[in-house]
């Protein structure tokens, strides 16, 4: 038998919730980043100490822990290092429509986003966000709607 | 065991609520820390991360979550927890980390968000009281802290004004303290007629909640003679914790804080604490658990701490100093955070950096934590 209980009318059970909810601030860095979604851009830190570019943008370098007070423009096109296809959702529930999801990276940043992606991208497509219609944006980075192909030609 | 030494110290403003992330709130504290000790991130071996529940910031894994912003990546790392004890747990972590000999040094951080946190903290609690017992009833921390205030009031004729003198003193405190939360100039006819929580508590008894960090840079001996002159050391240490079954000890007194501070003062060989220190941050998210703590810490006998409250002995000028920070009634009360800020201030009080706040002649101190379910006992002792 799998069950060691096989009756649970027969025994004294108690029920319990613990009712908690939360508003999180996005923080110092995080209210930068989100800001700036609004506006339709992408930003990473920049450690002027490292000279390098990163994402997330965080106040602090994890190479160097100095603070990092700068933030960059990505203005490069993304690059989908991987990609997967689900139809369940975060508690187990069928999705109506399949989602995409990728890990994209960016040239010159360390570090990349996750984020919902358009059909047609595959592995290594170059891609570009689509930004919500300006109004709508929340400060969410859900104002990228998904990434797309970037079909743009190549300028380098 | 190897001496351990503390040589920097660091901590963000204690607020309601803050911008700053848990992550962001670490980094800033650590930062400052290993600025005071002239050290960089690169130069730290290990991380001890103390954080009350994941519950309580609303992030699973918040010892993980907070690692990154204590320069934690990559660096054996751990994370303690035993409730409001927590705050001097953490050092004591970091304590073993150096003493031992694994480590020459050691970061110790504390963090504690409480403001995403909706409707209350409190809600958190819930679930640590028997279920058989105790849970159907909607018992709350505030109740059995109410229980406890009144046996010790009861049982030592305490009063309520008596204990109110806390409030007053520690929060007086908190006006030198630049990062404090609530300081205030308040008196005991304010304290008596605050708002009744839970009576005897009243609004003005308790603590707040609060956002902040703290942290502190643990190094062995040869390291601290490299980086200070003047460093101080953790020369005792102590932990213990009795049943979460509450009804089954005498509320008028810690025994386990007992226990524990008879640790720590064998390690540091005190024999007479109240003698041979010159001043306490005891655990006050409470001002009655300051009298509480003063007894369980030995720094006077049973029921006489009130009597030494109202004698002036505990004021910052007084004869033995206690919560010259101002303590959680006047800094503020982030859980974790809170009882290693009372570690900050044993640092910069023996080093003889705390402005406005300064103990004269002090040369060595004690404190404590308290917590989980009105169950354990941290202490460390320090000296320069
Ligand atoms: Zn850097």
């Amino acid at each position: 038998m799998e069950e060691r209980i096989d009756s649970v009318e027969g025994i004294r059970q108690w029920t319990g919730s613990i009712p908690l909810h939360y508003e999180y601030t996005a923080g110092v860095a995080g209210e930068r980043f989100l800001r700036g979604l609004a506006q339709g851009k992408i930003q990473a830190g920049y450690c002027a100490n490292c000279k390098e570019a990163s994402l997330p943008l965080r106040i602090y370098c994890i190479k160097c822990y100095g603070g990092v007070e700068r933030s960059v423009l990505v203005r490069s096109a993304g690059k989908v290092a991987a990609l997967t296809k689900t139809q369940f959702g975060q508690g187990g529930e069928r999705l109506g429509e399949p989602v995409a999801f990728a890990y994209i990276t960016f040239e010159g940043v360390t570090g990349g986003l996750v984020h919902r992606v358009a059909d047609g991208v595959r592995v290594g497509s170059s891609v570009r966000p689509r930004f919500k219609p300006k109004r709508k944006r929340t400060g969410s980075i859900l104002d990228i709607e998904f990434f797309e192909r970037d079909l743009r030609p190549r300028t380098s | 065991m190897r001496r351990v030494a503390v040589i920097g110290a660091g901590m963000t403003l204690f607020r309601r609520r803050m911008l700053e992330t848990g992550r962001e709130l670490s980094y800033e504290a650590s930062k400052m820390a290993l600025d005071a000790a002239g050290m960089t991130f690169k130069d730290v071996e290990s991380v001890v991360l103390g954080t009350a529940p994941d519950m309580f910031d609303g992030v699973h894994m918040k010892g993980e979550y907070l690692l990154e912003g204590a320069g934690g990546l990559g660096k054996p790392n751990s994370r303690v927890y035993v409730g409001g004890g927590t705050g001097v747990f953490t050092p004591i972590g970091g304590w073993w980390h150096v003493a031992s000999g694994l480590f020459d040094s050691c970061l110790v951080v504390a963090e504690e968000k409480m403001s995403p946190l909706h409707p209350h903290p409190q809600y958190a609690f819930w679930s640590i009281f028997d279920h058989t017992t105790e849970r159907p009833l909607g018992v709350t921390l505030l109740w059995i802290f109410a229980l406890e205030m009144r046996r010790y009031m009861h049982v030592h004729n305490v009063t309520e004004e008596d204990i109110a003198l806390v409030a007053v003193k520690n929060k007086m405190n908190a006006l030198d303290h630049p990062c404090a939360q609530i300081a205030a100039k308040i008196t005991v006819d304010d304290v008596m007629k605050s708002e009744k929580m839970v009576w005897p508590v009243k609004r003005l008894d308790v603590s707040p909640p609060s956002d902040g960090a703290a942290a502190a840079v643990l190094v062995s001996e040869e390291v601290a003679r490299k980086y200070t002159d003047d460093p101080v050391w953790i020369d005792g240490v102590g932990w213990n914790v009795d049943s979460q079954y509450w009804t089954n000890r005498e509320l008028c007194y810690p025994a386990y804080l007992e226990s524990a501070a008879k640790m720590a003062y064998k390690m540091a060989k005190i024999e007479n604490p109240r003698k041979q220190l010159d001043f306490a941050e005891v655990y006050d998210p409470f001002d009655y658990k300051e009298l509480h703590h003063m007894e369980g810490l030995l720094l006077c006998g049973k029921g006489e701490a009130a009597k030494l409250t109202r004698d002036g002995v505990t004021q910052r000028n007084g004869e033995f100093p206690i919560n010259p920070s101002g303590g959680l009634l006047g800094v503020g009360n982030p859980i974790a955070a809170a009882g290693m800020m009372k570690v900050c201030e044993l640092f910069w009080q023996l080093r003889g950096e705390a402005g406005k706040r300064q103990v004269q002649n002090a040369e060595r101190a004690v404190t404590n934590g308290w917590g989980d379910l009105m169950q354990v006992g941290t202490v460390l002792t320090m000296k320069r």
